[in-house]
């Protein structure tokens, strides 16, 4: 253990410290890297918010009075369409509402709320955590906790940030107290205020002006109205679908799309991101090797190509193998055969997770959808002759992943 | 030193620690004039408690700031005076700044206390302080103290006014500390690095101490908040060495300045990527100052005087807490024993939880890591913390835990009282190691002559103890063994387990001989 955390612990017993490892960064930030976010400030708190949201969770499941099993909320797949737009992240313990508010900085003199979190009466929480991470000395601390009522009687309202304001010496270091008050005194209910309701003009409006990221909020569209359009979980998804796909269109135009050549396949030359089987295979357990291996459907096959995908919901590390083997047939067609399975030592995939196959103008041609317990999940194996370019999507939920190919006419 | 006894003392002297460096005795300084107030005080009111003086000169702090605050309010609403009901109509006139100063005065036990804990728990940090400094890190922490004792509830019945600042005053004391390791570290940030690292009210208070005026600190403000939100670390480890930002997000920050200042209503023109350029440069050389002003070099202290024998600890008591103590008493012997061992060995000894774990994994397969000691320590605070609550419910009825602060203020004095428990048990197992050892005589006679000296003065009793030195250290050395002995059959542990700790345990005997050598014929 580092000596940095060992002096923390000794100056601050009440709190809670918990270790970071490298290898927790490293997941953090592929999974935030990929193009989930609309902006690099996004992209940071989605960082931050994930490692903090990850070690805590699995410090709160431990817990062993805690009775409930906590849950992230909304769910795991809506928590990119938070960390777009707002610092912190909501769990639930049963009726019990916690929000983990995490910061970079050295120094939590002040706790900042975005005002997001305190305002908008369905996001409302019992609590507020104020988490430091030090991702130089690997470490993360609980710096203390608030309740709503507190913020509501003491915090100061920050215009520039738009922020609750509240001094280190205001908050409760120890978050035992908050195991203890739940039990000893009743948890105090949060006063809401109730925000305007907006009509489907005024969202269609909303969101048409708030399409492309700013650093704050566009001078024409008031707080009130902001926080209503947030409070809306469908309407706050389309939104962060048009910002995405604004930003991915505004990245087309500037670089050339990314199409993977299939037939360098056949040299063993692989595209940034895809490996060959055998690579992929080894740094993947077991499991997936067998499951791979024993696959006589794909013993046949010449050319085996593989790319981890990282589905972005990022926790309990879901992320899936694209898998595409290739045959080359007599008619110098190449026969195509498609398959995702899971990662990371899982066993099944995750439920409603689809795989599409699009024609080179965008047409559905294949569909598959997981179910509860898949091992995994293939296409109808489909041959694609040269010259002609297809794509093929992992959807789940809010998030999808296209990625496009194509055969080159092979020369001679 | 003495401990202070009447009221008038304890509100007009302070704390002296002397300029020759030979003499560690601290004596207590009499200021004539607030000697005068208190006294005058105390005549028209002769019954009077030490406790009730103290919540009148808090009260006269309140009143004051918040008149101060009203005046500020352009609108004049009627403020309610926290903490100041009806029944607190303040029956004598004294100004707030000899108010502060009776506070000050009064506080300075507190001072004393917290410094002393503090040098004793955070003897193992890798910097370390003496004692003086520790003391003006207190003091610095109790003054003003309005501003310390801000969240003190006066209608709570369970915790007086010292025991309060006591525990304030400990957790500032951590954060100078935790700021004095930040300020050590700013040279492993590049500018913009540290520009970023600072939060918001750090900013602030660099730029107004680099004599920016409050006109144009909003703007320097919207400036760096801009900064901070557009130009993000494009590696995982963070912002410590960010490069500057380029001429793209300069512009951008620039863009986002202008939109922000209409919105906002400042009254100041638009910027220019130059005028950000230079705003942004300004800052960062604030941040530097900022990060670097009170920074000791701590390096100095390696050498630091050791104060091992001086008699000051014992003469502060844990009064405030009474009647938690006796309840904690019982309800320690509640928890299971694993609970007791491993807190006898946490607060009692102050060992690390890391210390800890090494020290129990043999025997106890679900205590093999820090966190899953760390867990089971939180398991047992969070039990005694809830019975603890109940009894006192129990006691006073009247009393409702309706807010978290509340069961926060119990907790301090909690810790605490587990805390000088833990190691009055362990005292009393040294007490009957020392009874039973060979060298029992030969520590009563050293404890005898210094009782003699004693009422001499100290310098003598220096050189007493440096003359009995070796026979001392002997003393210590079968000391230091038996105890381990005694606890790791006690504690159930593997033979020789406590090595590791040598030094802790070495420590603590120092401690316990101390208070034998200087109380012995006390109690």
């Amino acid at each position: 253990m580092k000596s940095e955390m060992n002096d923390l612990m000794v100056l601050y017993p009440d709190k809670l410290w918990l270790d970071l490892s490298d290898q927790e960064q490293q997941t953090a930030w592929q999974i935030s890297a990929q193009n989930h976010y609309s902006n690099p400030a996004a992209r940071w708190n989605a960082y931050l918010n994930c490692l903090c949201l990850n070690a805590f969770l699995d410090w709160l499941k431990e817990e062993p009075d805690l009775g409930e099993t906590p849950k992230v909320w909304p769910s795991d797949y809506q928590l990119p369409s938070i960390w777009e737009f707002v610092n912190g992240t909501c769990l639930t313990v049963g009726e019990l509402r916690l929000v983990l508010i995490p910061s970079d900085k050295s120094n939590l003199t002040e706790f900042r709320i975005p005002q997001e979190w305190v305002d908008i009466p369905n996001w409302v929480a019992n609590y507020y955590l104020a988490v430091q991470i030090n991702l130089e000395e690997n470490w993360i601390g609980v710096w203390g906790y608030t309740t709503h009522q507190q913020i509501r009687e003491k915090a100061k309202y920050d215009l520039m940030d738009r922020t609750y304001l509240l001094d280190e010496e205001d908050l409760i270091a120890d978050i035992n107290v908050m195991w203890v008050a739940r039990e000893v005194c009743s948890v105090q209910k949060p006063e809401l205020k109730m925000l305007p309701e907006l009509s489907s003009v005024q969202i269609e409006k909303l969101l048409k002006q708030l399409d492309q990221w700013t650093p704050d909020l566009p001078e024409n569209v008031s707080e009130q109205e902001w926080m209503a359009l947030l409070a809306l979980d469908k309407k706050r998804q389309d939104l962060y679908q048009k910002r995405l796909a604004k930003h991915k269109g505004n990245l087309v135009a500037y670089s050339q799309p990314l199409v993977n050549n299939l037939s360098k396949w056949f040299q063993n030359v692989f595209e940034a991101g895809w490996h060959s089987f055998d690579t992929l295979v080894s740094s993947q357990q077991n499991t997936l090797a067998v499951q791979f291996r024993s696959d006589a459907t794909l013993n046949e096959v010449r050319v085996k190509g593989a790319k981890l995908i990282d589905l972005g919901m990022q926790l309990r590390n879901t992320a899936v193998v694209l898998l595409i083997g290739l045959t080359s047939e007599i008619d110098e067609k190449v026969s195509i055969r498609v398959q995702l399975h899971p990662a990371n030592e899982e066993v099944y995939l995750p439920p409603d997770l689809k795989l599409l196959l699009l024609s080179g103008s965008g047409n559905i041609l294949q569909e598959v959808q997981s179910r509860s317990h898949d091992n995994f999940i293939q296409l109808k194996k489909f041959k694609s002759p040269p010259g002609k370019s297809f794509s093929l999507q992992v959807t789940l939920g809010d998030i999808s992943i296209k990625e496009d190919f194509m055969l080159e006419k092979l020369v001679g | 030193m003495k401990k202070r006894e009447d009221i008038i003392e304890k509100f007009s002297t302070f704390l002296s620690f002397g300029n020759s460096s030979s003499d560690l005795n601290p004596i207590w300084q009499t200021d004539p004039n607030l000697e005068r107030c208190i006294k005058s005080l105390v005549e028209s009111e002769p019954d009077a408690n030490e406790e009730f003086w103290a919540q009148y000169f808090l009260k006269v702090l309140r009143k004051a700031s918040t008149e101060e605050d009203t005046e500020t309010k352009a609108n004049g609403d009627a403020v309610n005076i926290d903490g100041l009901s009806a029944s607190t109509r303040l029956p004598f006139t004294t100004s707030s700044l000899i108010a502060g100063r009776h506070m000050s005065a009064y506080l300075q036990e507190a001072c004393l206390w917290a410094s002393q804990k503090a040098y004793q728990r955070f003897k193992y940090l890798r910097h370390k302080y003496p004692l003086e400094e520790y003391f003006q890190i207190a003091n610095a922490a109790a003054n003003p103290p309005g501003k310390l004792l801000k969240n003190f509830n006066v209608e709570y019945p369970l915790t007086n006014i010292e025991g309060y600042a006591k525990t304030a005053i400990i957790r500032l004391i951590s954060n100078t500390i935790y700021q004095h390791d930040i300020e050590a570290k700013r040279g492993k940030f590049s500018d913009y690095g540290l520009l970023k690292d600072l939060n918001a009210k750090e900013l602030r208070e660099a730029l107004l101490s680099k004599g920016i005026n409050h006109k144009k600190l909003n703007s320097y403000c919207l400036v760096w908040r801009c900064l901070d939100k557009i130009y993000q670390p494009t590696r995982s480890q963070g912002s410590r060495s960010l490069e500057p930002p380029n001429q793209q997000h300069i512009q951008e920050i620039a863009h986002c300045y202008n939109q922000q200042i209409n919105k906002l209503d400042f009254p100041t023109a638009p910027v220019s990527s130059e005028k950000v350029q230079s705003m942004l440069s300004t800052c960062v050389r604030a941040a530097r100052d900022y990060r670097t002003k009170r920074f000791l070099s701590l390096e100095e202290y390696d050498n630091i005087f050791d104060p091992t024998l001086t008699p000051w600890d014992t003469l502060i008591q844990e009064e405030a807490w009474k009647q938690v103590n006796s309840i904690i008493c019982k309800l320690f012997a509640s928890i299971p024993e694993t609970g007791q061992i491993m807190l006898k060995l946490w607060q009692g000894l102050s060992l690390t939880q890391t210390e800890i774990a090494t020290i129990l994994r043999a025997n106890y397969p679900d205590l093999q890591k820090q966190y899953q000691v760390a867990r089971q320590l939180s398991r047992y605070n969070q039990s005694i913390l809830k019975d603890l609550v109940k009894e006192l419910k129990k006691v006073h009825p009247d009393i409702c835990f309706h807010n978290e602060k509340d069961i926060e203020n119990i907790k301090d004095a909690m810790n605490e009282c587990i805390r000088s428990h833990c190691q009055k048990l362990l005292y009393s197992t040294l007490d009957i190691i020392g009874e039973k050892s060979p060298e029992q005589d030969k520590l009563l006679a050293i404890s005898h002559e210094i009782q003699i000296l004693g009422k001499q003065n100290y310098q003598q009793i220096s050189i007493f103890l440096s003359e009995a030195s070796s026979v001392l250290s002997q003393v210590k050395q079968n000391l230091i063994i038996s105890f381990k002995n005694e606890l790791e059959k006690n504690m159930n542990l593997e033979q020789n387990s406590l090595e590791i700790v040598n030094q802790k345990i070495s420590e603590f005997i120092e401690e316990w001989l101390k208070s034998k050598l200087y109380f012995a014929k006390q109690g």
